[in-house]
């Protein structure tokens, strides 16, 4: 119900901000699990994401953004769970896998951190492990302009137009060992960057 | 963040550190945001150029290059104020009626600086008697590039998070990760694949 509240308020209150511009949308399968894995351009990414996409999105979120108890409220009602990205975090796997496993869709953005300068970063191996763990559908979504309305390096909002493009559900098998899933890496990251890249017209960055 | 943040040297006169937070380089050129997310630079003669962001990037010396000019000039490569904290424990997060997961916390923010040499990130407390923690980068597990926060864990230590005060996390975030990546080759440890959430080679 507060889900549905913030839905309603992010489009409501975007006008303010530009026009959002989507496409693919049907590609979010209608029920059953799927992750969706998108670019990282700004802060509004996962506004606009959560706000567009019709079913509940439950997104990986780094665990400092739940230090402070209100921003942890918020958090938790935008149905966002912590991950502590500077060790190697059992708990954010596994409760990923059981919010998949109860048919939910769960968010992630796969370059762990904002862009400094538009282009795509390297996709983070730990996601793209749990991805060929999980062997759920992954839709990509490729976000563009929001780099333009909010970047990294300003503390300014400007007006901007934002595209959210969705892609086709990929298929990546559950991988059973470590060994299978560290053998697929490879493939799974350059299908997925190709992906983004496409989606999003993000050039991958040098670094 | 500040522009110089992302310019961490000027794409101009290549000079590193030279851009202060409103985007003047000491060259003459301002850097200033422009249309979206492009950057503009105003040259001293008045004509203006405008280009994307990666753009301007791609004219900035690499960090490798960087590491090279500073190892000719003596130890420490890089030394800047930071405002230090680390992480003192941690709490648990439950949401919707199950347990998410736990988070860490943070204490005092300290004041100190952060340098780095050709084989460890030092840290020191400013205050009289403060501590002084050095990561030996055969010991570091983890570096983190946050929101505003440049943060290193240890084999055994508790993650610290840093906040530069007058210099760029972005070079700081780079130049680390490029002297990790020169530390692994020259000890025969492989490539660096990934910093976190675990410092992992291609063996």
């Amino acid at each position: 119900m507060i889900y549905r509240s913030a839905q309603i308020l992010a489009r409501t209150l975007w006008p303010l901000i530009g026009r959002v511009h989507v496409e693919g949308l049907h590609h979010i399968p209608r029920k059953g699990p799927f992750i969706l894995i998108a670019n990282h351009q700004s802060y509004l990414d996962p506004v606009i994401v959560q706000a567009v996409v019709p079913r509940p999105i439950h997104t990986m979120a780094k665990s400092t953004q739940f230090n402070s108890a209100t921003a942890g409220a918020v958090m938790k009602t935008l149905k966002s769970y912590p991950v502590r990205r500077f060790e190697i975090d059992p708990q954010a796997v596994r409760l990923s896998l059981r919010i998949l496993s109860e048919g939910h869709g769960v968010g992630i953005y796969i370059e762990g951190e904002r862009t400094w300068d538009g282009r795509l970063q390297t996709l983070r191996r730990g996601t793209l492990r749990l991805i060929l763990k999980a062997g759920a559908p992954v839709v990509p979504c490729g976000i563009s302009g929001a780099y333009h309305i909010w970047p990294r390096w300003h503390h300014r909002i400007k007006r901007g137009n934002l595209t959210l493009r969705f892609g086709e559900p990929m298929r990546f098998p559950a991988l059973h060992t470590r060994r299978e899933r560290d053998a697929a890496l490879p493939e799974t990251q350059r299908l997925i960057t190709s992906a983004l890249t496409s989606l999003s017209g993000a050039e991958p960055a040098p670094w | 963040m500040a522009l110089s943040d992302l310019l961490w040297a000027c794409p101009d006169c290549g000079e590193v550190g030279a851009i202060g937070p409103e985007g003047s380089c000491t060259c003459g050129v301002v850097f200033s945001r422009g249309r979206g997310g492009h950057i503009d630079a105003r040259y001293p003669d008045g004509a203006v150029v405008e280009r994307t962001a990666a753009e301007w990037m791609d004219r900035l010396p690499a960090p490798e290059e960087l590491l090279e000019r500073a190892a000719a000039e003596g130890e420490p490569f890089r030394r800047a104020h930071v405002l230090a904290q680390e992480v003192v424990g941690s709490a648990n997060v439950r949401g919707g009626g199950r347990f998410l997961n736990r988070i860490e916390r943070y204490g005092p923010a300290v004041k100190g600086s952060l340098s780095l040499t050709r084989d460890s990130a030092i840290y020191e407390t400013l205050d009289a008697g403060g501590t002084a923690r050095t990561w030996a980068f055969e010991d570091i597990t983890a570096v983190q590039g946050s929101s505003n926060t440049l943060q290193i864990k240890g084999r055994g230590q508790p993650l610290v998070s840093f906040r530069f005060l007058d210099d760029s996390i972005f070079l700081w975030e780079l130049l680390l990760h490029a002297a990790l990546r020169d530390f692994y080759r020259r000890t025969g440890r492989g490539e660096i694949v990934e910093f976190q959430p675990r410092v992992t080679t291609d063996r």
